[in-house]
């Protein structure tokens, strides 16, 4: 086995570790799938008709914001954990292992990351359905460059890096 | 310990684990050693098995492996009942198991303890003292740290005691006893007076004595006659004694005797092999 396969290997096997947690915490998992979904609800459907920016789409504007602000929520999620792991110990006894001392923070990265697209891709049904009660179906440019960031294929090349 | 697992680099000086630098090649040191930290060093949300698993994959060995592996550690360890539940529900000493056996996934040729019965019930240390006996006999070069005595005296084959960072003593249990002295006869008087008459009776042994309760102590290099010897004395002075009794030098006593005054929170390490 070659070094860069063993490495895979590694991170597949902790990033493994880290989704196994995933429905042991599900106050996590209710940070990362319903507050943005609420978010997104609530102030399309609550605030979004008396809200109304000048020369813009507020719809578009909100949920790029809301895209945003998880996934830099996801952050401070993978520092804490792996704080927890410093402090319980068991980040010097993965130290002791022959193993790329990256993969740990690695692993968990992926696991992280799988949660937020998760949560990312429930919000964007719920960005679609609002924007198609408010305005024509998902098909305004504004809501879909918003949106895109989960399927790209369906963007057709427009610009994604609002998410 | 921290420095020998590769997990601190040291200040200064050169250190070895099974003949490879731990500074220039931290990765082969870590071929050869396992570690079990002071806490239960494992993954509170998975379950037991699901932790040794990781960590047997972590090490190549084959998944096949890995789960055979587990399954006979988890039963040998006495857990296999709670295999399936999260660490995070397990008592103190099924930790500690579950963390030793951690540590014998796969076959290292050295394994550091770290204070492995701290806060362990009676039973749960004897079932680690047994588990940690049925290691060295595999093969395993092992360096642990205690703060018992006891455990030191009956796990290790070289002791070195450690106060205040400094290396107070180094050898085998029975030399760090001997450096104590011999057997001592101990002697309860009923009060005050009596001890005094006693302390008369063994002047010439240079007696230790405890006036406030009110005990009295001797050498008995000759074990049971010297305790014969002193009960007749003390009959023979017309001295009272409540209790008489007759003790080898214990490592407490060693430590006591070798660390002195100057030790404020004491750590005894230990090798065996």
């Amino acid at each position: 086995m070659t070094a860069a396969v063993r490495t895979f290997d590694e991170i597949r096997l902790l990033a493994g570790r880290s989704l196994r947690h995933i429905p042991r915490i599900p106050e996590k998992a209710f940070g990362a799938v319903i507050l943005p979904l609420v978010f997104v609800l609530m102030f399309s459907y609550v605030f979004g008709s008396a809200i109304s920016i000048p020369g813009g789409d507020y719809h578009a504007y909100l949920v790029a914001g809301i895209f945003a602000q998880s996934m830099v929520g996801t952050v401070p999620g993978i520092a804490v954990g792996v704080a927890s792991d410093i402090r319980s110990g068991l980040m010097d006894r993965l130290r002791t292992l022959p193993i790329w001392s990256g993969s740990v923070i690695a692993g968990r990265t992926i696991a992280e990351l799988a949660e937020l697209a998760g949560g990312m891709s429930s919000s964007r049904c719920a960005a679609c359905s609002s924007a198609g009660r408010r305005t024509a179906p998902c098909s305004r440019p504004p809501a879909r460059s918003a949106s895109c960031w989960c399927r790209p294929s369906r963007s057709r090349g427009r610009e994604c890096s609002s998410a | 310990m921290r420095i020998l697992t590769t997990l601190l680099a040291p200040s200064e000086g050169r250190a070895l684990v099974a003949g490879h630098d731990v500074v220039a090649e931290p990765r082969a040191v870590r071929e050869q050693v396992s570690l079990a930290g002071q806490q239960a060093s494992l993954d509170e949300r998975l379950t037991g098995r699901e932790n040794l698993i990781l960590l047997g994959r972590l090490q190549r060995l084959s998944k096949r492996d890995a789960i055979a592996r587990t399954s006979e550690l988890l039963e040998r360890f006495g857990i296999a009942h709670a295999a399936d539940r999260q660490v995070g529900t397990y008592s103190g000493g099924m930790r500690r198991r579950l963390d030793l056996a951690a540590c014998l996934v796969v076959h290292r040729p050295v394994v550091f303890l770290d204070e492995p019965t701290t806060g362990l019930d009676p039973a749960s240390r004897a079932d680690m003292w047994s588990a940690i006996e049925g290691l060295v006999e595999g093969g395993a070069a092992l360096l642990l740290t205690t703060q018992y005595l006891e455990e030191a005296d009956r796990l290790a084959d070289q002791i070195v005691v450690l106060s205040g960072g400094e290396t107070v003593a180094a050898g085998t249990p029975s030399e760090l006893k001997a450096r104590v002295g011999d057997r001592r006869v101990h002697l309860s008087l009923p009060d005050a007076e009596a001890l005094q008459s006693a302390a008369r009776v063994f002047e010439r042994l240079e007696p230790e004595l405890d006036l406030r309760a009110h005990r009295l102590s001797v050498p008995a290099p000759q074990g049971p006659q010297d305790l014969r010897a002193a009960l007749d004395a003390l009959e023979d002075a017309g001295v009272a004694v409540e209790e008489a009794a007759l003790s080898r030098p214990t490592l407490d006593d060693a430590f006591f005797a070798l660390a002195g005054e100057q030790s404020d929170r004491p750590v005894l390490e230990e090798a065996a092999r």
